[in-house]
């Protein structure tokens, strides 16, 4: 997934009549465009950011922008000419000077090694361009010690080197590190943006473009994600097998339990490994949270042009109906509740048996 | 590109490609060799894993269609290994390298030659050189005393010292010091050093082999480069600044000690059988041509070993070690005797362990 990140950084129409620039190649986030724009333009970029902001937002497209503007072999007007070596070495990752820093897969933390290693790096002179970038994901993800280790190096980092520090989760960044960043923000995009980047990036149907863009949050990374994990599958099974009316809670649980222990297609194990069993836990509680927050704004007589899933009009006002009002507006502590188990180590399975009992409530017929 | 030459001599270069690419790199452009075949005969190979480079020049090689190609360099240099010997065609076309040798062909799928780090040219101007043999002689006895933990970047590598009749190198890891130094056989006009991290500089000593064959030397913005007839070695340089190591050489001390160096060897690992692993620490005692290490580990025992017969008529006075600061140096020491300047038991000491190669060590204070 991470791969695709890079895709909707795609050119877009090239009939401006102001010359392109690195960033004009992203849709949206004018305010960091504006700060990069003038920072790269007066040389004066700071040795630490912070980007924050949805998943998928494009922070890590941005970061790779300002890289190439940094690493660029012939700068014009000090930003990324997008056609040198340098330039596009950054983009397929490969540049000797570009640092990436990330969790190991199956990992859920950002192990001090990695910092080590970035440390042992940076320790050396730049291999090519004279400077360098490092760019490290999930910075909220950080344990004690590599949250140290990397402090240390924001304290005196070395000559001209750039550190980006990227994350979702800003509160679970450490304080520390935060004041030792510039911290720039990444606001949801429109979803006329969301969908305007999903055009030059998918081949799929218009109709679920325009759904893949509605339920995105602002996220162009969640909107492709949902077109190809089969996030709309999910859905539908979620209003055809699990907030189907009636059924023993418990059957609901197992229901729940074998999609989301079912083997990864292609491998070996019959059984998905943990972290993946909670990220899919958590997508699907992700999922019917936005769906219940639709079935909210039903309660309230909203009108349906502000829902999420409107194209699933019907589900929403049949579940409206059904559940009682109380309840759906106490869903989001539970939901707090159901994600801070998955995040601390109840398994999977349990998760998803409270899970139905809750829900129970909500779908059985009032008395 | 499309070449022609004997397996024997692609082989050679390809392990010592494979023996530089990166086996961790989350790049995968890190784990390729690169091949340039140029119209004046010549293969080159390059591969890097962005600490060291090396380039490797293959002359005698027909050029049909000159060319560069990037591909995997474990599974060409297995492939290279493995096939009959003979002659190899390499020819690549749009996105597959096709290995061709008398009984059949191996197709590999090739990476994006723009991926493929620029490997950093010799640089002609400023140029030291040196045999082979003296450069691994000092890196050797520099090497040892570098810091091993990973957080003192600036000596976890060796100084090299260049100027115009001599080149110097130092190790350091803040508690002990090596220094050695060997006149040049071709000097610079100015002075220049650099830090060269310990990898690299173990790195360049497998591609070496000590022989009487003369290389160059220069260090560049950003790297150290060696130059042999067939290859040229880069390693990045450490960025900070040396620890200043000539402040730390006693200028003058008030005792000598000449001790024989295979006695004071075995007797310094003897005695370190007995120093805990929590405070490395073995007690010399010297006294009227006596020299006493005494060890204690706590619930464990002690030990006391003498060597007589050295010449000592000062004061008893008392001085302890780290017993492997003494064993690791006096083991490439060059002097049969090796001689120890000292002053009292919390002054550095000075060792002359062998032709311009001083060691310099802080004892242990307790």
């Amino acid at each position: 997934m991470r791969n695709d990140r890079l895709l909707w950084s795609a050119r877009l129409g090239s009939n401006s009549l102001t010359p392109m620039d690195a960033f004009d190649r992203i849709v949206g986030h004018e305010t960091p465009k504006r700060l990069f724009r003038a920072a790269l333009g007066t040389d004066r970029l700071a040795h630490a950011y912070l980007f924050e902001g949805p998943d998928g937002v494009g922070k890590m497209t941005f970061a790779l922008a300002v890289a190439r503007s940094i690493l660029c072999e012939r700068p014009v007007e000090s930003l990324a000419c997008e056609a040198c070596r340098g330039c596009r070495r950054v983009d397929s990752r490969q540049h000797s000077d570009l640092i990436l820093v990330a969790r190991d897969p199956g990992s859920r933390q950002l192990k001090v090694d990695a910092i080590r290693e970035l440390q042992a790096q940076l320790s050396l002179k730049a291999m090519e361009a004279g400077a360098r970038v490092a760019l490290l994901d999930d910075a909220d993800r950080l344990g004690v010690s590599a949250g140290n280790s990397l402090l240390k190096l924001l304290e005196e980092p070395p000559d001209r080197t750039h550190l980006f520090l990227l994350t979702s989760n800003r509160p679970n960044v450490l304080t520390t590190l935060v004041s030792r960043c510039q911290v720039v923000r990444f606001a949801p995009l429109a979803p006329e943006q969301v969908r305007q980047v999903l055009d030059l990036q998918t081949e799929h149907a218009t109709e679920s473009l325009d759904a893949a863009a509605n339920l995105s949050e602002g996220s162009p990374g969640q909107a492709l994600a949902h077109l190809n994990d089969g996030w709309f599958e999910l859905r539908d099974w979620l209003f055809d097998e699990f907030l189907a009316g009636r059924g023993d809670p418990l059957q609901r649980a197992a229901r729940l339990s074998e999609r989301v222990r079912a083997p990864i297609p292609g491998e070996k194990k019959k059984v998905a490994p943990l972290e993946e069993q909670r990220k899919r836990l958590e997508g699907a509680l992700r999922l019917l949270l936005s769906v219940f927050r639709d079935v909210r704004l039903a309660q309230a007589d909203v009108p349906v042009d502000r829902w999420l899933h409107r194209d699933r009009e019907d589900r929403i006002v049949d579940l409206a109906e059904a559940c009682d009002p109380t309840w759906v507006e106490s869903l989001p502590e539970l939901a707090t509740e159901w994600l801070a188990a998955l995040a601390g180590n109840v398994t999977p399975e349990l998760v998803g048996e409270r899970l139905s009992l809750d829900f129970q409530i909500a779908l059985a017929p009032r008395i | 590109m499309k070449i022609t030459c004997a397996r024997g001599e692609l082989a050679e270069g390809l392990s010592l490609a494979a023996g530089i690419v990166s086996q961790k790199s989350p790049k995968k452009i890190l784990k390729d060799v690169k091949l340039i075949a140029s119209s004046d005969q010549r293969l080159e190979l390059q591969a890097t894993d962005l600490e060291i480079a090396i380039r490797y020049t293959i002359h005698a090689v027909d050029v049909a269609v000159p060319g560069e190609i990037v591909v995997p360099a474990s599974e060409l240099q297995a492939i290279v290994r493995e096939i009959e010997d003979g002659t190899i065609e390499i020819e690549s076309s749009e996105e597959t390298v096709t290995i061709r040798f008398g009984d059949g062909y191996f197709d590999l799928m090739g990476d994006q030659v723009d991926d493929f780090p620029l490997v950093p040219t010799f640089d002609e101007k400023n140029v030291v050189e040196l045999t082979a043999r003296e450069f691994a002689r000092m890196a050797e006895r520099t090497v040892f005393a570098t810091a091993r933990e990973k957080t003192r970047y600036a000596i976890n590598g060796v100084l090299l010292w260049m100027s115009s009749e001599r080149v110097r190198m130092v190790g350091t890891d803040g508690r002990r010091m090596a220094l050695i130094e060997s006149p040049a056989e071709t000097g610079l006009g100015e002075p220049c050093s650099a830090i060269v991290p310990t990898r690299g500089i173990q790195q360049m000593l497998k591609l070496l082999h000590g022989d009487e064959l003369l290389i160059q030397l220069n260090i560049g913005e950003s790297q150290l480069m060696i130059r042999t007839p067939r290859a040229e070695i880069a390693t990045r340089l450490i960025e900070g600044d040396f620890a200043p190591y000539e402040r730390v050489i006693p200028e003058s001390s008030e005792h000598r000690v000449e001790l024989d160096r295979e006695r004071f060897l075995a007797n310094a690992r003897r005695s370190a059988l007995l120093a805990t692993p929590e405070s490395r620490t073995v007690r010399l005692e010297f006294a009227n041509d006596l020299l006493t290490f005494k060890s204690y580990s706590s619930g464990v025992g002690q030990s006391e070993i003498r060597m007589d017969g050295i010449t000592y008529s000062g004061p008893p006075i008392e001085i302890s070690f780290n017993p492997d600061f003494l064993v690791e140096a006096l083991r490439v020491a060059e002097n049969d005797v090796v001689s120890l300047d000292f002053t009292s038991g919390s002054q550095a000491a000075k060792f002359n362990l062998g032709e311009s190669f001083l060691y310099v060590v802080m004892p242990v204070t307790v």
